[in-house]
């Protein structure tokens, strides 16, 4: 079988909108879902600002009976699975022991594993949800995913810090190749909960903390730390050929993937960063266009990527950009950069640095602050977690 | 047709109630003891049941930098002393491009739930900021590559109970598909109040250590554990004069996409599993020698995965062993995949089936050869290994014997 795969649906829950084409449209218009937080008076003083999902009709997108059980991760899991199955129109003619689940997530449902402690603590043991307790586990969203489609196909969640959502979608291509699925539904989602927003104001990492302007400004020399966010993004993929015999319209390819971890202290990110072996290697070093990083509008992260784009030799030309001025930092994150990466091959735009003021550094182009034409042929999504494993997707124009 | 990639286990770590490492473990297996005990991690007040399978406490291995010893939570030194005696036995140098796939549901719940109980009481002393950064579920694989000095492709899979066999499943595709050479794989779980209250909750635990496949079993008894392999690609072990162990032959997974907490009736999706693994290992349910059942001891997970087993197993079904080691090490949920592959594999090694420890009268609705109470001699040489995580993600593998 081919290496090729296809994309050939796309579903969004995000904080700039529901569905492929409202997140797209407000991305290229440089919008962003970065809010004010309401929050009681008397609070410590830390960020107010985060980018939420609002406005979200999870009812529309999820019909069967486990729709009442199931937390606000799996929503949106499950419904951005929805949006992509009907975009692709993949499952006609398909055994559904043929479709696959493979979804990233670094927290899981964080803030239902908060509300369920809460009572433990409270009340002791017997006051424990036995209607929430299933729902924390990490797998939740995929599993009622497979109950949403009646799918009983290969079924796999993986958490890998920040590039839980790349590494669903590497995870995914590998399954494919493999021949274990014809059809996978791969991405992520995790959300955005008081308790995590609690932990990171206390590691004193959010925008603002150590002075500076409080935004969400990637690549930017007054970024001050991170603004979290929430979403979710699940891709159709499909072997190439399978897409093209049945005429599907494709997105973009998958061409290839990497998976590899850099030196770095535990639990951080490095400071500097030597270009991976296993990065320089993607696709024998052709050149690509774009590169959506994993910048997150933090010190070290953003300086990292600007260095080790603007030296390697197949990005040095290219655009680089980041969406996490639009819509946040969590840990799928980077199942919505592929989204972004997708669109943008179809459309030949590059998505924007919406609040981009003052580039950090002149070693590589970076995308303007609407979206821009540009001729993409091959678009680089990257992504590097905390404690140095990282992943790269490299996606070509269909 | 190309020549198929054969996984060689070449090193094996483990820790869980029957003690720290692997000689434990098949002295254990062997004898037949029930590990099963007082709980002790946690406060046991207001729950039905006071007992758990509670592994001994383990410090971080010398190898790790001190700085990052500190902040390893339970399940996180779990996986490194079973990582680090798997690394050792395998004698690999370069740890470099050798990858890792760990299989975990809790992570560093357990000190995170400490922290998260400190923040909401204002009263409290605050607890060390840097416990949080324990808490996400890929940190102890992290921890696990800065001990073998990995900068190699790095998973951490989450599904439940099914976890530490999918992270073996996962590894074996990274070697066939030549992404590496090596990887370290398994599963880690520690003991902490939510999956311990959740289970209580779900009224699914058992007073008693828990009697998989017996007509009163009335739950599952909770455990904790770890236990790492080292998998490389056959004819490099080989070429390198490793001693091979075992082999993973193959591995399959299906969902039952039918609820969160219950297996299917008719347990299609377990034996789905069991079929795809077969086929993965290009073998017929004829060529098995036992079976290590998840076997958790709750009334509806043994009767519907005997139902899974006769239906592969046909007229077999009356003479292959299967048992459930959960009766001596309890269930220890993303690890006990791992853990279960693991007595397996120590089976095959050691010539003895292990035992359902704590079988006294079997259902007859179970009705198979569950190695009652003792382990039996036995010359085993491919085995299957069963487990099945919240949410219906099963998962089996096929092992096989080292020569």
């Amino acid at each position: 079988m081919s290496a090729r795969i296809a994309v050939t649906g796309i579903g969004v829950v995000s904080p700039i909108g529901i569905g492929p084409q409202q997140f797209w449209s407000a991305l290229c218009a440089g919008r962003s879902g970065v809010r004010a937080l309401d929050r009681p008076a008397g609070d410590d003083g830390a960020p107010r600002i985060a980018a939420a999902v609002r406005d979200f009709p999870a009812r529309e997108f999820i019909t069967s009976a486990h729709y009442r059980r199931m937390d606000a991760l799996s929503r949106m899991t499950v419904a951005a699975c929805r949006m992509a199955l009907d975009d692709a129109r993949a499952l006609t003619g398909l055994d559904l022991a043929r479709l696959g689940v493979v979804v990233g997530s670094a927290l899981g449902d964080v803030s239902d594993s908060a509300q369920y402690l809460d009572k433990v603590f409270a009340k002791g043991p017997a006051a424990a949800s036995p209607m929430l307790f299933p729902n924390l586990v990490l797998n939740a969203p995929a599993s009622y995913a497979a109950m949403e489609f009646g799918t009983c196909g290969i079924n796999f969640t993986v958490s890998q810090g920040e590039i839980s959502g790349h590494a669903a979608l590497v995870l995914a291509a590998d399954q494919l190749r493999a021949g274990r699925a014809e059809v996978i539904l791969a991405g992520g989602a995790d959300e955005l909960a008081p308790v995590v927003m609690r932990a990171l104001r206390r590691l004193r990492v959010l925008a603002g903390q150590r002075g500076g302007r409080e935004w969400a400004s990637p690549y930017d020399a007054a970024r001050s730390g991170v603004v979290l966010g929430e979403g979710a993004a699940m891709l159709v993929l499909e072997s190439y050929e399978r897409a093209r015999r049945r005429g599907a319209a494709v997105y973009a390819c998958l061409d290839e993937s990497a998976a590899f971890a850099v030196p770095s202290p535990p639990y951080d990110w490095p400071q500097r960063l030597a270009p991976p072996p296993a990065l320089a290697a993607l696709s024998g070093g052709e050149a690509v266009q774009l590169v959506c990083g994993a910048a997150n509008s933090s010190p070290h992260l953003d300086a990292v990527e600007l260095a080790l784009f603007g030296e390697l030799p197949a990005t040095r030309a290219a655009t680089l950009t980041s969406i996490k001025g639009a819509i946040g930092e969590f840990g799928a994150a980077g199942a919505l950069s592929a989204a972004a990466a997708c669109l943008a091959l179809r459309h030949q735009l590059a998505p924007p640095l919406c609040h981009l003021e003052t580039p950090a550094g002149a070693a590589i182009r970076l995308a303007g602050r609407v979206a821009e034409p540009l001729a993409i042929a091959r678009a680089l999504v990257f992504g590097l977690a905390r404690g140095g494993s990282g992943a790269a997707l490299q996606f070509s124009r269909a | 047709m190309t020549e198929r990639v054969r996984i060689a286990i070449t090193g094996i770590g483990s820790v869980n109630a029957l003690g720290v490492g692997v000689d434990a473990f098949a002295d254990g297996l062997r004898s037949g003891r029930c590990a099963i005990g007082r709980l002790t991690q946690l406060p046991d007040e207001g729950y039905r049941s006071t007992i758990a399978a509670e592994a001994p406490e383990v410090a971080p291995p010398p190898g790790l930098p001190a700085r990052a010893a500190r902040r390893a939570g339970r399940t996180a030194r779990l996986a490194l002393a079973a990582a680090d005696e798997a690394w050792r036995q395998a004698g690999l140098t370069d740890g470099r491009a050798v990858g890792i796939v760990l299989g975990t549901t809790t992570g560093g719940m357990a000190g995170a739930e400490a922290l998260y109980r400190a923040e909401c009481d204002s009263r409290a002393r605050r607890g060390r900021v840097g416990g949080w950064l324990q808490a996400p579920v890929a940190v102890a694989g992290d921890l696990i590559a800065l001990l073998i000095g990995s900068s190699g492709p790095r998973l951490t899979v989450s599904t439940a109970c099914s976890s530490g066999a999918n992270a073996l499943g996962l590894a074996a595709d990274w070697i066939r598909a030549g992404r590496v050479a090596a990887v370290l794989c398994g599963g880690s779980e520690s003991l902490c109040r939510t999956t311990y209250s959740g289970f209580n909750a779900l009224q699914a635990l058992d007073r008693e250590p828990c009697r998989p496949f017996d007509r009163r079993r009335a739950g599952l008894s909770l455990g904790e554990g770890a236990a790492l392999f080292v998998f490389e690609e056959w004819s490099a072990a080989e070429r390198r004069g490793a001693h091979i162990l075992g082999e993973l032959l193959g591995y399959g997974v299906s969902a039952d996409a039918h609820h969160l907490t219950q297996p299917r009736p008719d347990a299609a999706g377990a034996v789905l599993a069991i079929e795809r693994a077969l086929a993965d290992a290009q073998l017929s349910a004829a060529a098995l020698d036992y079976v290590n059942a998840h076997g958790t001891g709750t009334p509806l997970n043994d009767v519907a995965e005997t139902r899974a087993i006769r239906q592969v197993l046909g007229a077999r079904a009356a003479v292959v062993p299967v048992s459930s080691t959960k009766s001596q090490v309890g269930h220890c949920l993303a690890a006990a995949g791992a853990i279960e592959a693991l007595a397996a594999l120590l089976g095959m090694r050691g010539g003895f089936a292990p035992p359902t420890a704590t079988l006294a009268e079997p259902d007859p609705e179970c009705a198979l050869d569950h190695v009652p109470r003792v382990s039996r001699a036995a010359v085993l040489r491919t085995v299957l290994s069963n487990s099945y995580g919240f949410g219906g993600n099963n998962t089996s593998l096929v092992l096989g014997a080292a020569a």
